[in-house]
């Protein structure tokens, strides 16, 4: 189709129209371009390439992006090379699509992890490195950059949090661990805008609570990012809690569970419609904040989102509006079994299952990811303009 | 304004009548402005005009019309959905009118969800596009130097100004 409207757009020369278009239109057109097209099309005038640097133009593109995510997924490592690590779930078609790892890093990224998606930009860990360094990463730009090392940087067990506050406008990554002799909870953060790490002292009452550990994956609203808390008790583990972290405030609040009997350990943290939630295979539980005279208040709200799906499939993220499963089952030759998306969709309640073709690894994480401008040097801050 | 109005009559840019229903009209606060001033006026045989040629306004009005029971009230999630395929068939039109009389009037009166559609179908034609079409679409002139087209090859190698 595009071809021939580019033809009929081509032919007529003669448009007065054309001439007199409004510029400020032309920009709300440009805003909801793919980057891939942006990035062409810097080459049209100088006009469009200093247009597409400022920060207003970054800003309202990922505003638009933001709003029809990608699914991402990343694979197990192996040692196979042909095997692909990252793909993205074509919205339209519903299908796969091969992504690149950024390329310079190419031998060292088959062993990173994502560790968080927010914002157009991706964090990542290298593991098979000393000192595990993390990345952030701008798929659409193929920017990279590593992120300077933690004070601390401890090479023990540590919890990494990444995102994007809409509310102090920065990207950040908070690492919260324990000190191997001592056992003090540390919290370290990194801003994005500042470029440097800082210490946290005031970190309420999570010591007091003896939280061990917080488990990953972690769920990131444009505010705060959530993770399971974890208390030894015995010689067993329990969540106890969902920790919250506000990115603007840089403060720990605790979250109780919906109910005590939620223990069990099935159910994923994530986020649904920019607020937390808790998947599993037949329920969801989504915090509402609701309006009291004092304030407000923050209340768990409970569907049962289908009777039919199976307990096999495995809950991995809420993507729009769909709640994304793995599932697998024996192939019908051989001995392999074979692996699928079950996608049901959270209004309409129906069911899509995508086959996941071999030349892919095992699922091992999943993200929403909106493809943006942003540049990880300059973040939003640099504007050619002021 | 009184209740018993359900419609009222607009001129086009090139002086055709069209009808356009009072919550259609709410779709876009220019008509509504005009609605009530007509309404309210005592010389009812004025009929006003609207900077729109016929044919845009007939696609105008008719995507008001289809858009005002929602707007107005608020729809179930499977309306919403029904609604969405119709949009989609809605802008299947001649690309002129999607990209310039549509924007233009969709700007003009003010109609949010008509001119994102509008935008955002412009951009999905858009995309593909070389440089040089959309130097040519938009009329716009290479105004980079030989040394600044350098340059930017220099920083993102590959890229065409072709």
């Amino acid at each position: 189709m595009a071809s021939t409207v580019v033809k009929q757009l081509l032919t007529e020369d003669e448009d007065e129209l054309l001439t007199f278009f409004p510029n400020d239109i032309i920009v709300k057109i440009l805003e909801r371009l793919p980057v891939k097209s942006l990035l062409r099309y810097r080459c049209v005038c100088k006009d469009w390439n200093d247009l597409f640097k400022t920060s207003s133009f970054i800003k309202q593109h990922l505003h638009h992006s933001i709003r029809g995510p990608s699914l991402l997924l990343q694979y197990s490592f192996t040692f196979f090379s042909d095997i692909k690590q990252l793909s993205l779930l074509d919205s339209e078609t519903k299908t796969l699509v091969p992504l690149n790892g950024p390329s310079i890093y190419r031998h060292l990224f088959l062993r990173a992890y994502i560790i968080g998606s927010s914002y157009g930009l991706l964090c990542l860990q290298l593991h098979s490195f000393p000192g595990r360094p993390l990345y952030l990463w701008n798929p659409a730009t193929r920017e990279v950059q590593r992120v300077p090392d933690s004070i601390n940087n401890p090479g023990g067990l540590c919890s990494i949090g990444f995102g994007f506050s809409s509310v102090v406008n920065d990207y950040k990554i908070v690492k919260i661990y324990r000190l191997v002799y001592s056992r003090e909870i540390r919290v370290e953060i990194f801003s994005l805008s500042t470029g440097s790490w800082k210490e946290v002292v005031e970190f309420g009452n999570l010591e007091s609570m003896g939280f061990i550990c917080f488990k990953q994956p972690f769920a990131v609203t444009d505010q705060a990012m959530y993770f399971y808390a974890y208390k030894e008790d015995g010689d067993q583990f329990f969540c106890r809690s969902i920790v919250s972290f506000d990115m603007a405030k840089e403060v720990f609040t605790l979250i109780p569970v919906p109910s005590p009997n939620f223990l069990e350990n099935k159910e994923l943290i994530t986020t649904y419609e920019n607020k937390l939630a808790l998947l599993s295979h037949s329920e969801l539980w989504v915090m509402e904040e609701e309006p009291t005279s004092g304030g407000s208040e923050q209340r768990w709200n409970r569907e049962f989102i289908s009777s039919g799906c199976s307990p096999e499939l495995h809950p991995w993220t809420i993507w729009r509006d769909e709640a994304v499963f793995i599932g697998q089952r024996p192939k019908i030759r051989g001995a392999n079994r074979e692996f699928f998306l079950y996608l049901l969709n959270l209004t309409t309640r129906k069911v899509k299952e995508v086959l996941i073709s071999p030349e892919y690894g095992q699922v091992f994480c999943a993200f929403n990811y909106a493809e943006s401008l942003v540049s990880i040097v300059n973040g939003f801050e640099h504007d050619p303009e002021s | 304004m009184s209740s018993s109005v359900e419609a009222i009559t607009v001129l086009s840019s090139d002086g055709d009548e069209f009808k356009i229903t009072v919550s259609a009209a709410k779709l876009s606060k220019p008509l509504n402005w005009m609605l009530e001033d007509v309404c309210f006026s005592d010389d009812c045989d004025e009929v006003p005009t609207i900077e729109v040629n016929s044919k845009t306004l007939v696609k105008v009005i008719e995507y008001c019309e289809k858009h005002a029971p929602r707007a107005n009230s608020g729809a179930s999630d499977s309306d919403a959905e029904e609604l969405k395929k119709w949009d989609i068939e809605f802008m299947k039109m001649d690309v002129k009118d999607i990209l310039f009389h549509i924007l233009m009037a969709a700007n003009y009166l003010h109609m949010e969800g008509l001119y994102d559609l509008a935008c955002q179908t412009a951009a999905d034609l858009m995309k593909g596009m070389t440089v040089s079409q959309i130097r040519k679409i938009f009329h716009i002139k290479n105004d980079f130097s030989s040394e600044e087209q350098e340059q930017l090859r220099r920083q993102h190698p590959g890229c065409s100004f072709d």
